[in-house]
């Protein structure tokens, strides 16, 4: 476990709760590529509870990221219908982990 | 310590009259076959007589008759006492003068004298052995032909601290098999018993957390690391088929509601529950799934951050392990972003805490497994 990375993420976590300044949110969403586990699920965890105000966060990411499948897995989180329309390209990816996991977030954002 | 592997094994009378490390091996897999002459016994239910039969012959493994009843310790001791001049102490201590010429002297006597006695006096000398692989498979076999199993818990628990793996590994599997064993079923109960396993088939099954990496056989995955390790040292029975179970990870209490009913179908086409291990929120999908009526023996919660919401039913779960590190970030984290729901005590769950620190993800690894002797904990 990186110590010093995942204390960067949850110092960011709490600054952007505190300020809501997009460049706070922004590292936690860089943390999603992290090469550390527990960076990486904490910065799921956040941005899935931060709801809304991630959003447009994650969806700009989504080009240029390296694990697609969590990010689409935090959008799933966050469980606002809205984000199905972004979601369904994904379910056609040739990538069969990013598809399963766009599959899989259309499911719980529908509940079904 | 690595063992080099053995291609020829050394029989049984040579091995005991050489005092070289590869003679180790083969002096454990003669007492074991001496034990399986003795109960008329199988290594496991895939060694098949034509193996096991070989087994007898490379070794050299004397013709034994099997054994009526469990032996008296008491005879065993004195016979070893009188057969042996130079062992003075036989009690567990190890006495240095109780070296290759005794053992060579006692295994021709279970050459010339094919009686039970002969070998259980071999055994009983070889708990003396500088080799501890050779001390736990005396144990161990002892254990097999006395009535009181409990006298070799101690020596088959020093196995498990040593750092050769084989040992380590032989030491844990002779445990488990003891505590299972404790739970003793009347004879007429076991067959009954037998009966009903044979109508339904039963499956363990591991449960991977939130977010899991899609690595390719990821921890949880059949071939994954800690899949192999469970598989391999814990349950058998472990799920191994392409339909593992899975879901989708997702950080939300609706996607743990799905992935309860999904575990309860999952469950409906491939068997009821054994042991169920499952990691962080996957625990909480398995008790969510309990309080909705499927039933485990089972569940081992890997660093599960435990909410009233989640709490199992305990009328369908028969027994809960709580297995996790101090101070677990990610389990801290999560309380703080849940609203202190937290119900991290519960008198009902058996908790295993490591003495490691911080790392959520410890208690899902085979080397904290192997270094905590968690399979023999749970």
């Amino acid at each position: 476990m990186n110590y010093l990375e995942v204390t960067r993420v949850v110092a960011s976590q709490a600054a952007w709760r505190i300020t809501g300044l997009d460049v706070l949110g922004r590292s936690l969403v860089r943390a999603l590529d992290s090469e550390d586990e527990t960076c990486r699920t904490i910065a799921g965890m956040c941005l899935t509870r931060a709801g809304e105000r991630a959003e447009h966060l994650l969806l700009e990411a989504l080009p240029q990221c390296n694990d697609v499948a969590l990010v689409i897995s935090v959008l799933g989180g966050i469980g606002d219908p809205k984000l199905v329309s972004y979601l369904q390209p994904f379910r056609k990816s040739s990538d069969q982990a990013v598809s399963e996991a766009a599959a899989e977030a259309i499911r719980v954002i529908e509940g079904t | 310590m690595t063992r080099d592997s053995v291609e020829d094994p050394i029989p049984g009378w040579q091995a005991f009259q050489i005092n070289a490390s590869d003679s180790t091996l083969s002096k454990s897999a003669f007492l074991l076959l001496l034990v399986f002459r003795l109960t008329k016994g199988r290594p496991d239910a895939t060694w098949d007589g034509d193996e096991l039969n070989e087994a007898y012959s490379r070794l050299e493994v004397p013709q034994m008759k099997p054994l009526t009843r469990p032996m008296e310790r008491a005879i065993v001791l004195d016979r070893l006492r009188r057969s042996v001049v130079a062992a003075k102490s036989i009690q567990g201590k190890l006495d240095p003068t109780f070296g290759i010429d005794t053992l060579a002297k006692l295994v021709r006597d279970l050459y010339t004298d094919t009686g039970p006695l002969a070998a259980a006096v071999l055994m009983e000398a070889c708990l003396l052995d500088s080799d501890p692989l050779v001390r736990v498979v005396s144990a161990i076999s002892l254990s097999r032909i006395y009535a009181e199993q409990s006298l070799f818990v101690s020596e088959i628990e020093h196995a498990v601290n040593e750092e050769d793996e084989l040992t380590q590994q032989v030491g844990l599997t002779a445990l488990n098999r003891m505590k299972a064993n404790q739970n003793q079923i009347p004879v007429d109960s076991a067959v009954e018993f037998e009966k009903d396993t044979k109508k339904e088939c039963t499956t363990s099954l591991l449960v991977h957390g939130t977010f899991p990496r899609e690595l390719n056989p990821s921890w949880w995955q059949p071939s994954g690391d800690f899949h192999s390790y469970i598989e391999s040292n814990v349950c058998t029975d472990l799920f191994g088929g392409n339909n593992y179970y899975k879901w989708s990870g997702t950080y939300s209490h609706q996607a743990r509601e799905q992935a309860a009913k999904r575990l309860q179908d999952w469950s409906n086409q491939n068997g009821k529950l054994n042991h169920v291990f499952a990691h962080s929120h996957g625990a909480n999908v398995a008790m969510l799934a309990s309080q909705e009526g499927l039933e485990m023996q089972k569940l081992v919660a890997m660093s599960c951050p435990f909410y009233d919401d989640y709490m199992p039913d305990f009328a369908n779960v028969k027994d809960v392990v709580s297995i996790r590190v101090r101070f677990d970030i990610v389990v801290m984290i999560d309380r703080l972003l849940s609203g202190g729901r937290a119900n991290p005590r519960c008198s009902d769950i058996k908790d295993i805490r490591l003495n490691e620190w911080f790392n959520h993800f410890r208690t899902r690894e085979p080397d904290a497994w192997k270094k905590h002797q968690i399979a023999y904990k749970i």
